[in-house]
């Protein structure tokens, strides 16, 4: 019984170490809820930023809270460079924000433009979550059963 | 405007980006971001028109030009990632073996 423990620790920690990132689904949930929650505010950005504040402040909060939960996880590295990107004053969705303040309003034809590109980075953060280590996580549970036998 | 020396620009930063984070499988990463400039440069082009039009100012020109610039760099780091995740695959696809045979002795 000892020896299947100790095997078992030795199991588990071999396969954290050698890992990439494993799959989280909280991370999975929440990129998604950010995507819609940032395209909706978009789809607003033809009418006064004034108007929107509250909401712009939320979306702030959000991806900084995306940002440091990523931060906090091992092995993570891409994920927590993609969120610093979007976090980023210059790039992307933060710099969408400054402009719509700048102008005060931004017009359709570019909100149809600016609009697919903010999804496609979602997007991108959403596929690279789903292709994480499921496996790993598949593999462990599957040696985990065969030493229970 | 000139397209062909920005996508210069691009596939040697991009090259040069896989073979710094990813030097194995650095070719491959280029070859996959290159078919996505290739995708990008449509829009790229439909932009400038909308510009030439005055459908967009300038400001919004270049968000949108610096935008898809972002977009590569993600790109290039979900490359870069998934290259890495199929690498720690094979290594817990050994290690699972090996220890696997080490259990069914160790319960024989």
């Amino acid at each position: 019984m000892r020896v299947k423990m100790s095997l078992l620790i030795g199991v588990v920690a071999l396969m954290l170490s050698s890992c990439a990132s494993l799959y989280d689904h909280y991370t999975y949930t929440e990129t998604i809820a950010t995507k819609i929650q940032t395209l909706s505010l978009i789809d607003h950005s033809d009418e006064a930023y004034t108007l929107h504040r509250t909401e712009i402040i939320a979306l702030q909060n959000q991806l900084q809270k995306m940002l440091a939960y990523e931060e906090g996880k091992a092995k993570n590295d891409i994920t927590i460079r993609m969120w610093r990107l979007l976090n980023n004053d210059e790039k992307l969705i933060k710099s969408y924000l400054a402009l719509w303040e700048e102008k005060g309003t931004l017009s359709p034809v570019f909100i149809g433009e600016a609009k697919p590109q903010i999804e496609e980075a979602f997007d991108i953060l959403i596929a690279y979550e789903e292709k994480k280590d499921k496996e790993a996580a598949a593999t462990m549970t599957d040696f985990i059963n065969t030493l229970k036998k | 405007m000139d397209f062909d020396i920005i996508f210069k620009e691009l596939k040697e930063e991009i090259t040069e980006l896989a073979k710094d984070k990813f030097n194995e499988q650095s070719n491959a990463i280029a070859q996959d971001m290159q078919e996505y400039l290739a995708h990008s440069k449509e829009k790229l082009q439909k932009w400038a028109k909308l510009f030439k039009a005055q459908s967009i100012d300038k400001d919004e020109l270049i968000w949108l030009l610096k935008s898809q610039k972002d977009l590569l760099l993600l790109k290039s780091l979900q490359n870069i990632g998934v290259s890495s995740i199929s690498i720690g695959h094979f290594k817990n696809k050994i290690v699972d073996t090996v220890l696997s045979k080490i259990v069914a002795q160790v319960q024989s």
